[in-house]
This record gives C-alpha cells, sequence and structure tokens, in this order.
C-alpha cells in the first residue's frame, strides 16, 4: 500500500512548528492589543525573571525524552540557592560556594537518575518524594527564615546589565540553549535519549547504556536548577525558602510539552522548548503590561498551555 | 449449502487514498467450517479482517452474518453480533483474575452487588468446556500465553460467538500449546462455531482446516477445499510465482566440520528449573538450530550467551576464553548480537526512523570528536537496505510504517553493520509472509558462508531442517540430542523433539 | 487448591497497615497517654480527613492509570465559593460548592476522556487555572464565612455521637469507595482501564465515561474536602489544598497502590493518610520542631516504601518467570 504523503507532511509541518505559531500568534495579540508593548526596558525585565526557568527547561527536554519527569528541580533549586545564601551569610568565597552548589545539584540528580533507572522507580513518584524531602531541607537550614544575599560579585554575575539595558542573563541562557541544541542533535546523546524514551527494553538490547545515559540527564537536570538557583539568588537578594523556585517546574514541563518533545517519550527538541519557553515568557508579558491581574494570569496560562497541547494532540492523530 | 453459511461476503471492496485495498471480494464460510485465509502482505488480508471486525468500513459490496445483512460501525457492534477475534497478542487485562477476564463488563450481579461465587464458578465450567481445568482466581498473567488464549475464547464464548477470527493466533505457541488449541477449535466446529484462522505455517493450516481462502493484490485468488490442493500449488497462488525456490532443497551438508575453530561453547549452564546442565558448541561459520517445546529452555539459553541474563551457573567461552561478568554490552563488544522474539517490544524504536533504527548499535564507531558523522551515518542505512533489500521509501522513514518484515531486515541489519561474529536469532520469521521469509533465510545462509555463525531459534521444524548444519534439540532443560548433517529430517527432528516415545508424533 | 499462608505474602499485602502501627506504637512510646487519649486520636484523624476524601478520589483515579493534580485546586476554588455564597445561607453555601466541584471535576474528565490529553499535563493545567479562579474570587485574600450560614460550621467543626463530622464523613466515603472498587461493574472496569486500557476498549469496556465518571467523582470528593476546610476555619482560604496533589499522591503510593494503575486497593488511601497523620501528630507534640519536619519524615518513609516495593514486584516478576 502507497504511503499517504500529504496528510503526513502537514501534520509533521504542525508538530515542528506549532509551538512557533502558538508564538507568532501571541506576538501579534500583543502588538495590536498591548500598550507599550515595545517597552524594551519591561521586556528586558521580564525576561530576566524567567531565565531560571529557561535552564531548567534545557534539562527537563533531555528528562522527558527518555520518558521521564523531574519534579524536584523547583525544590533543588530553593536548596541549592539556601545553601548559597547560608555559606555566603558566614562568610565562605563566592565561587567556593558556587563549586559546592553546582557540586550539591549533581549529586542530587545522580541520584535521582540512579534510582530510576537502576531501581527502578518510577520518575513522577521518585521526584515528587525529593520534591518533598528537599523542600523540607531548604526551610530546615534557613531555619523557616529568608536569607538575605549582599555579595557584590554574585550581583554582578546576575545583574549586570549591558549597554542598552540587555540582562547578562541572556548570554548565559544562548549558551545553555546553543549547547543543549548540539547535544541533541548532533551528538549520540539525543539518539540514545530519544531510543531510551521510545523503547526501554529494546535500547538495553541494543547496547545502549541505560543507566549511564539515566544518570548523565537527571544529573544535567540537577546541575541545571543549581545554576538556576544561583542566578535566582544573584537577581533577587534574598532567598526566601518556602517560596523560591515554586511551581517552576510546571512552567518548564509546560515549555516542553508546547515545544514539541512528546511527553511519552521521543526526540528530545531543544529549538522547540526555546519556542515554548519564549511562548512562557510572552503570555508572562502579556499579562504583566496590560495589568491583567495575577489570578488571571495563571487561567490564562493554563489555557494557553492545554490549547496547545490539543493542537499538538491534533496534528498527531 | 447456503442456508448454511454464517458468513456470507460478496463482492466487497475497499478503497484507500492512493491504492485499492480489496476489490470484489467474496466468499462464503459454513457453520463449523475452519476456513484459512491466506496472503502475502498487502494482499488484502489484514484489510479483510478489519472490515470483518468491524473496525474498518467498505465501501461495496454487501456482507450478510448469521443471514442478517451486516453493516457495521465499531469493533464493539461486530463482536455483540457474534464475531470474536483472538490475536498473537494477548487482550486482556494482566493483573485481574482469571475469572474477572472471562466476565468483566459482564459480571453477574445479586442484590446489587457482584456474584463473586458466580464469576468463579461460571469461569470454571466455561474453560471446562474447552477441556481445561485451572485455578480461576490466579492474576491472567502467570498463565502461558496458549492459556491465556484459551481464556479469551472463553470469553467470547460468552458472548454467544458464531465466528471466531484467529489471527496468527498460533505464533506464540509451541506445539503442544498450538495441538491444544487445536483441540478447541475442534470443540468450536462440533457446536457449529465457524472459525477463519489466518497464519502462515501452512502445515498448521493442512492440520487443522477445511477450506482455504487466498488473497493475492487485493482480490481473490480462489478458493479451495484443503483436500483438492498442496503446498506447492498454494503458495504459488499467494505468490505467483514458482514456490520451488522457496519450499526447496536442504543445504548441502559440509564435512569438515571438525575443523572450524570454536566460536562460542557453553558449559554445563544452569538456571534454577530452567536450564538443566546445557553443552553447546557453535563453531565459526555454523547454523546451529536449536529445537525444542516451549519451556525447554531455548530463549533462556540465548538469553544467557548474549549476557543478558547474568543469574545462572555454568561458563559462557568465547574464543575458549570463559567470560567473567558478562553483560549486554560485553557480548556486543566481543561481537556475539541477538535478535529477540518479540521485535515489537523488544526490538523496533517503533517512534524513530529506519535510519535511527538501523545505527543505534554502531552509533559511537560514527562519532568523531563527539560529534555524529551524518554522512557516513547515512552511507551506512543506504548499504544495507540494498544489501538486504529493505523496502522503504527513504532512510528517514518511520520505521513502524513499515511491513513485519522489512521491521525484522531492519533489526538484522542493525546487528550486521557492527561486523558480528555470532548471531543469535530468537524466531526470526515469526510473523511474517512467505516472500520476507524466503529471503531472509536466504540471507542467513549468505552470513555462515561470510563466517558468522548462528544460533537459530526457531519452531518452524521445515525451517530448521532447511537451513541449518546442526540442530540441538533442548528437552527440559539441557540438551537431549543432536542432528548432523544427513541426520537432519522432518521425521528425526519431530521424534527428537517429543522425546524417546516414538509413539506419539510431535506433542502430546 | 491449598494455599499456604505465608509471612512475606502477608507483609506485602498488609504492610502500609503494619507501618501505620510501628508509627503508632512508636508515638505510644514517646508519648503515651498524650497519644493514646481519645481526643488526640479524633483530632489526629480529623486533622487529615480533608486530604483523606481527596486521596480516595486520587487513588481510584491513579488505579485506571491516570493522574489528578488538580485537587487542591479544586479544595481552594470549593472553600472560596462556599465562603463566597456564605451570605445566602448554610445550604446555598454547601450546594454551591458542591455545584462547583461537580464542574471542575467535569471539566478535568472533559480534558481527559474527551480530548484525550495526557492525564498528567490536563490536570497540571487545570491545577494551575483553578488556584488562579480561587485567587480570583476574593482578591487573593481570605474570605470570612458570613453569618447567615450559621449552620455550616457544622461541617468542620460538628460532632455526631462525640466523632467529628469530618472523620465520619471520611469513613463513609472510604467505605463507599471500596464497596464501589470490589463489588461493582463500575469498580472492576476502573481496573480494567488501568491494567490495559487497550484490550479494556476491545472488551467493550466504557473508558471514556468511565474516566470522566471518576474525575467528577474525586472533583467531588476534593471540592467537599475544601467545603470543609472552610467550615473548619471559618473562611475561605484560597491557598487551602496547597500540597495536596503531592501530599494525596503520597498517601495513595505508601497505601500499597502502584503507580502504574491497574492494581491497588483503595484502602491503602486511608491507611497513606492515617499514617501523615500519626507523623504530624508526633511532630507537633514534638513541640519546638517546625513542620517542616513532617515532609522530611513522610518523605524519608515513602522513599523507602517506593524502593520495598519496588523491589518486591521484580521478585514477583521473577518467580513468575520461573
Amino acid at each position: 500500500m502507497k504511503k499517504i504523503h500529504k496528510a503526513e507532511t502537514v501534520s509533521i509541518l504542525f508538530q515542528k512548528y506549532g509551538a512557533a505559531a502558538v508564538f507568532l500568534i501571541l506576538i501579534l495579540v500583543n502588538a495590536v492589543f498591548t500598550p507599550n508593548f515595545v517597552n524594551v526596558a519591561v521586556m528586558w525585565n521580564i525576561i530576566a525573571q524567567m531565565t531560571p526557568i529557561m535552564y531548567i527547561s534545557v534539562g527537563m527536554t533531555f528528562v522527558i525524552g527518555t520518558s521521564g519527569i523531574d519534579l524536584s528541580v523547583g525544590s533543588i533549586l530553593a536548596f541549592c540557592s539556601i545553601i548559597l545564601a547560608r555559606m555566603l551569610q558566614l562568610g565562605y568565597p563566592v565561587l567556593a560556594a558556587v563549586a559546592v552548589i553546582l557540586l550539591i545539584g549533581a549529586v542530587i540528580g545522580i541520584f535521582n537518575g540512579f534510582m530510576v533507572s537502576k531501581m527502578g522507580i518510577q520518575p513522577i513518584i521518585l521526584t515528587i518524594v525529593m520534591q518533598m524531602i528537599l523542600r523540607g531541607f531548604a526551610i530546615f537550614v534557613s531555619k523557616g527564615k529568608s536569607i538575605p544575599i549582599t555579595n557584590s560579585t554574585l550581583s554582578a554575575m546576575g545583574l549586570h546589565r549591558f549597554p542598552g539595558g540587555v540582562p547578562i542573563q541572556i548570554l548565559y541562557v544562548a549558551v545553555i540553549f546553543i549547547v543543549g541544541s548540539i547535544l541533541a542533535k548532533k551528538t549520540a546523546l539525543g539518539c540514545y535519549v530519544e531510543a531510551i524514551g521510545d523503547n526501554n527494553k529494546a535500547a538495553f538490547l541494543a547496547g545502549v547504556r541505560i543507566v549511564g545515559m539515566t544518570v548523565l540527564i537527571y544529573m544535567l537536570s540537577g546541575v541545571m536548577s543549581a545554576v538556576a538557583g544561583i542566578l535566582e539568588a544573584a537577581r533577587s537578594g534574598a532567598v526566601d525558602p518556602s517560596i523560591v523556585g515554586g511551581l517552576y517546574e510546571v512552567d518548564a514541563i509546560a515549555a516542553v510539552a508546547i515545544g514539541g518533545t512528546s511527553l511519552d517519550g521521543g526526540k528530545p527538541n531543544i529549538t522547540g522548548t526555546f519556542f515554548g519557553v519564549m511562548t512562557m515568557i510572552l503570555i508572562t508579558m502579556t499579562i504583566n503590561m496590560n495589568n491583567i491581574p495575577y489570578e488571571i494570569s495563571n487561567i490564562v496560562k493554563a489555557f494557553i498551555i492545554l490549547f496547545s497541547l490539543y493542537m499538538r494532540r491534533e496534528s498527531k492523530a | 449449502m447456503a442456508e448454511h453459511a454464517v458468513l456470507r461476503i460478496r463482492d466487497v471492496s475497499k478503497q484507500f487514498p492512493g491504492v485499492k485495498a480489496l476489490s470484489h471480494v467474496s466468499m462464503e464460510v459454513e457453520k463449523g467450517e475452519v476456513r484459512a485465509l491466506m496472503g502475502e502482505n498487502g494482499a488484502g488480508k489484514s484489510t479483510l479482517i478489519k472490515i470483518l471486525t468491524g473496525i474498518y468500513q467498505f465501501e461495496e459490496g454487501e456482507i450478510e452474518f448469521d443471514g442478517k445483512r451486516v453493516h457495521p460501525k465499531s469493533a464493539i457492534e461486530m463482536q455483540r453480533l457474534g464475531v470474536s477475534t483472538i490475536y498473537q497478542e494477548i487482550n486482556l487485562i494482566p493483573y485481574l483474575s482469571v475469572a474477572e477476564n472471562i466476565y468483566i463488563g459482564k459480571e453477574p450481579i445479586k442484590h446489587g452487588r457482584i456474584d463473586w461465587e458466580q464469576v468463579k464458578k461460571g469461569a470454571e465450567e466455561a474453560l471446562r468446556d474447552l477441556g481445561i481445568s485451572i485455578d480461576v482466581t490466579q492474576k491472567i498473567n502467570q498463565l502461558s500465553t496458549a492459556l491465556q488464549q484459551m481464556a479469551a475464547i472463553a470469553r467470547a464464548l460468552q458472548t454467544d460467538a458464531k465466528l471466531f477470527i484467529m489471527d496468527e493466533a498460533t505464533s506464540s505457541l509451541d506445539k503442544r500449546e498450538t495441538q491444544r488449541l487445536f483441540d478447541v477449535i475442534r470443540n468450536l466446529k462440533e457446536r457449529g462455531i465457524a472459525v477463519i484462522f489466518v497464519s502462515h505455517r501452512m502445515d498448521e493450516l493442512f492440520q487443522i482446516c477445511d477450506s482455504v481462502t487466498i488473497l493475492k493484490d487485493g482480490e481473490l485468488a480462489g478458493t479451495y477445499k484443503m483436500a483438492e490442493i498442496n503446498h506447492h500449488t498454494l503458495v504459488s497462488k499467494m505468490i505467483g510465482r514458482d514456490a520451488a525456490e522457496i519450499i526447496g532443497q536442504r543445504k548441502q551438508y559440509r564435512t569438515d566440520w571438525e575443523q572450524k575453530p570454536v566460536m562460542c561453547e557453553v558449559k554445563n549452564i544452569r538456571k534454577k528449573t530452567r536450564l538443566n546442565g546445557v553443552n553447546l558448541k557453535i563453531r565459526q561459520g555454523e547454523i546451529v538450530g536449536l529445537a525444542g517445546l516451549l519451556g525447554s529452555g531455548r530463549t533462556e539459553l540465548a538469553k544467557i550467551i548474549f549476557g543478558e541474563d547474568t543469574a545462572y551457573e555454568g561458563e559462557v567461552l568465547i574464543d575458549g576464553e570463559k567470560v567473567h561478568l558478562p553483560s549486554v554490552r560485553k557480548s556486543i563488544e566481543r561481537g556475539i548480537v541477538y535478535c529477540p522474539e518479540d521485535r515489537k517490544t523488544e526490538g523496533v524504536f517503533l517512534g524513530m526512523s529506519v535510519e535511527d533504527n538501523l545505527t543505534i548499535s554502531v552509533l559511537r564507531s560514527l562519532l568523531r570528536g563527539g560529534f555524529v558523522q551524518t554522512k557516513k551515518k547515512k552511507a551506512i542505512v543506504e548499504e544495507y537496505i540494498q544489501k538486504i533489500n529493505i523496502k522503504t521509501p527513504s532512510g528517514s522513514t518511520a520505521v513502524r510504517s513499515l511491513s513485519g518484515g522489512n521491521q525484522q531486515k531492519v533489526i538484522l541489519a542493525r546487528w550486521l553493520a557492527g561486523k558480528p561474529r555470532l548471531i543469535i536469532l530468537d524466531e526470526p520469521t515469526r510473523g511474517i509472509d512467505v516472500g520476507a521469509k524466503a529471503e531472509i533465510e536466504k540471507l542467513i545462509q549468505q552470513l555462515a558462508r561470510e563466517g558468522i555463525s548462528v544460533l537459530y531459534i526457531s519452531s518452524e521444524i521445515e525451517e530448521l531442517v532447511r537451513g541449518c548444519d546442526r540442530i540441538a534439540v533442548l528437552r527440559e532443560g539441557s540438551v537431549f540430542g543432536e542432528l548432523f548433517g544427513e541426520e537432519i529430517t522432518s521425521d528425526n527432528l519431530l521424534h527428537m523433539i517429543a522425546g524417546e516415545d516414538t509413539a506419539k508424533t510431535g506433542g502430546e | 487448591m491449598k494455599k499456604k499462608w505465608s509471612g512475606k505474602n502477608f507483609f506485602a499485602k498488609n504492610g502500609s497497615w503494619i507501618a501505620l502501627l510501628l508509627l503508632a506504637l512508636i508515638s505510644t512510646i514517646l508519648n503515651g497517654k498524650n497519644f493514646l487519649s481519645v481526643s488526640n486520636l479524633l483530632n489526629l484523624v480529623r486533622q487529615v480527613s480533608m486530604l483523606g476524601l481527596a486521596a480516595i478520589g486520587v487513588n481510584f483515579i491513579i488505579i485506571a492509570g491516570c493522574k489528578d493534580l488538580s485537587v487542591g485546586g479544586i479544595a481552594a476554588v470549593c472553600s472560596m465559593m462556599a465562603a463566597f455564597l456564605s451570605p445566602y445561607g448554610t445550604a446555598a453555601a454547601v450546594a454551591g460548592g458542591i455545584l462547583t466541584a461537580l464542574l471542575l471535576g467535569a471539566l478535568n474528565g472533559f480534558l481527559v476522556a474527551v480530548l484525550k490529553i495526557l492525564p498528567f499535563i490536563a490536570t497540571l493545567g487545570t491545577m494551575i487555572a483553578y488556584n488562579g479562579i480561587a485567587l480570583l474570587i476574593h482578591d487573593g485574600k481570605s474570605l470570612a464565612i458570613s453569618e447567615n450560614s450559621a449552620g455550616f460550621a457544622f461541617l468542620g467543626r460538628g460532632l455526631i455521637l462525640n466523632i467529628p463530622f469530618p472523620i465520619l464523613v471520611f469513613a463513609a466515603a472510604a467505605g463507599t469507595a471500596v464497596f464501589v472498587a470490589e463489588h461493582t461493574r463500575y469498580g472492576r472496569a476502573v481496573y480494567a482501564i488501568g491494567g490495559n486500557e487497550e484490550s479494556a476498549v476491545m472488551m467493550g469496556i466504557q473508558v471514556a465515561r468511565t474516566k470522566m465518571l471518576l474525575y467528577i467523582f474525586s472533583g467531588l470528593l476534593a471540592g467537599f474536602g475544601g467545603i470543609m476546610m472552610a467550615s473548619r476555619l471559618n473562611a475561605g482560604i484560597p491557598f487551602t489544598g496547597t500540597g495536596w496533589d503531592m501530599y494525596t499522591i503520597a498517601a495513595v503510593v505508601m497505601g500499597g497502590t502502584l503507580i502504574r494503575g491497574g492494581e491497588g486497593k483503595i484502602s491503602g488511601a486511608a491507611a497513606g493518610i492515617l499514617i501523615w497523620g500519626v507523623i504530624q501528630n508526633m511532630i507537633n507534640m514534638m513541640g519546638d520542631v517546625s513542620t517542616y519536619w513532617q515532609q522530611i519524615i513522610m518523605g524519608f518513609i515513602l522513599l523507602s516504601a517506593v524502593i520495598i516495593q519496588n523491589i518486591a514486584e521484580r521478585r514477583r516478576e521473577v518467580i513468575s518467570e520461573g
């Protein structure tokens, strides 16, 4: 039987560019309705605010690609930023503190990856448990109080602006997305992740190092969360253990899902995630700039996420 | 005769965009008749079945079932009318009990709650009617595939099924279990229930079927009584060419085996209740068949040699050296590869392209500085598409759109790309049409000529007899005997598999 | 056919209740009469009854192979809704709250059963949305129950035969759920869908309808939990239900239900919730120790439970293959 080429192409197009399409629609809507849409200062502010989610999304893309999930990212962020703040408070040099928490993020990630691949624990329940434990520890270490951060080096790392108001964060984000994209498309990692997500057993029999790859990507996710924690701390000047990083995993997962990486596992689409995150940023911008009350922002966000997912489902069918 | 027809298909056609899948097909099946349905992939067999089971709708012609015109819009509708399907894969709920699976959705209710006693009794009765008596309270995934199928049949009979379609139902059964299924089919016949039997195993068809309908290129090639036709004619009607090549000569036996080095050897392999001291040698370039009933330990042995299973006693030697700390990766490095029995769940990556499926095991060798060399990758894919004739529009096509035979070829290519020394094939031609089967059998011979050893696990006697240099028969966990060269005949093999008791033929 | 009583089997089947007993024992040793007193025990159970209601619904949904992360959001909206309607009397408040719960549950069901969006992501989306709605109702602030609804307080603070009303509701819901799960066709259909959805479809089970009812059921339970919370606190709080998405899954898993679906006892949710309650109680009694310890301890216990469950499952697989 001959293949039906036409229908296939259309749905492939939608899958690849669906996220971009939603993104463009949002821009158009804003261009028409939002006063001062092109207010660059506000735009940069919002982007700077959302960079932590961008880092987390990159790691999350790979994790979801293996048909896993990492719900602990927000609390890894919280835990790491609290440790960072505490170490600075106690007088440790910035670089030491940063190195330590990157290590912590990596270790937590390795633990997660090990539990999932070697012990066979389902990622959703494992990372929910880690979320509970880590958030609890974050509050414990800080004794429930906010810890202020006054280190100038750190602030420079996080708050520096290039002429024109461009936050230095843009640089970090660009690097991470480019590296992530190269990893996914040009190295064997992308293929291995997709294989593991598509058919774990077949991947094992085909000689793919399941444990090694899984530990690696969860470690990446952990490290990304730690990096996000550093920058979050640098940017905000004080870390509140019960609030920081809250619901970040939701935004990250939404970004990945909108971006096209299948939640059941499949090809990790970093470029798609980029557009997914951009869409989330646009949503936030649309809401802030139109002075829509914060409460509605969540509803609007949810609606757009669900809509994008529905579109994606339709194109798959 | 016509009054006894339970199914009457007249002039039915089905069109898909770009291709006419069925063209004016007619057939009649009587009550209590067992009709074989044969045809190559793409002949229209699966389309016809999907129409009969209500999954597709037909455009032209008419279908009469049990005397009434029908035009079902859903699978459930056809089920309610009395058409039930048994597949190769079990479509039951694994964690529920046997009894529950038989009754789910229609559990008997007493005083507002489920009457569990009746469920148990009814299930036991239904199975007893089929000649089976087991503990119906156990979870159904504890049963063998054959028994699970019987439960599926029992369930269908609850709904007063008048026609069973068995689609490759015997593919996962061994000889003994197949006979059991045939007993059940004979039971159904006595009750006046008809069966449409789809299988690529011709000896089975001749055993159990009364007649055969052959489809070719979407059209009816003919309907014959089994008594009026033979293997040769059947195959030539299916593929329209001389089948001598396919059901052909057995290979010539070589006499210089003793000089060939032993590539792989297993010594005294033991595993709990499965393997009881297996000793086997595989020489370079030799095709060693591994025969035996289900449960004899063939796949277990294969997984041990491949390094997938590391919980055993005994030794696996490669080139005379014992393997310490075996693992799948180590085996692959040493050139031992394994094509799994169930390619859907253990072999292909359905969501990925032909390219990716083919090169997954050799990716590391395609890396330069950490990056995948795309040109080299595509070259390898092209090479093997040509070499083993994989029918696919391109390398980037999704592998799920390929036929079973071509998917199997992709998996073979995956291993061949890594230049293996020993290929373990576990039921390589299962669910593959005759044409592709012949190609794969030829390929295996070619590989042996190039010096690659093959461990060939199969339940098909003819296949083993045609293609192996030596056949080892496993029985209850150890090598019962081996057949060399001239000794390899279907009769000898069947006797050996059945054990020393030559009064029985090929199983209970 | 004789079945040997196996110690291992007994532990496997009743592990969560044994764990509960152990914890209760530890608490008794540490706190003696303070723990074992009727008032303390009733208090303990009452405190987790609202969350417990939601956990029952989530248990059913997980058995079906789906997820519901929005239970906390539904509780929040219903709590605010009840408060919002309280000026019109108790009946209005309760009816309005319940209606809202049914609607929100139905929306979840629509997304999952009709539009066939993956349950995890669908309820993630609705969780965000519902939390947003809860904030919207009174500008993000809590809303006191009006004096016009004097009877409303009974839901959260009333007693029947000296037993707090929430406990009775929880017990009744648990009992009904167990009955539905084990003795009705609907309940068995839920298990079938979780076991193998494709097969369930082929066996004639109305999957979409079953799932829709499931989410409505879950919404109703979570919503009523929120209403009882509002009654207890005498105000609708938009942050009601925070963490419920995590805690309900934790309780369900602790109770022995497998996250993959198809297996598990509904009573497990009750066991898991009570364990949560006992731990909470123990921590409260320690005085100085802050509540984040509850999370940490629960997290570790949960981790161990999950690991043990996993090892047991793998052993079972090996045995059946052998």
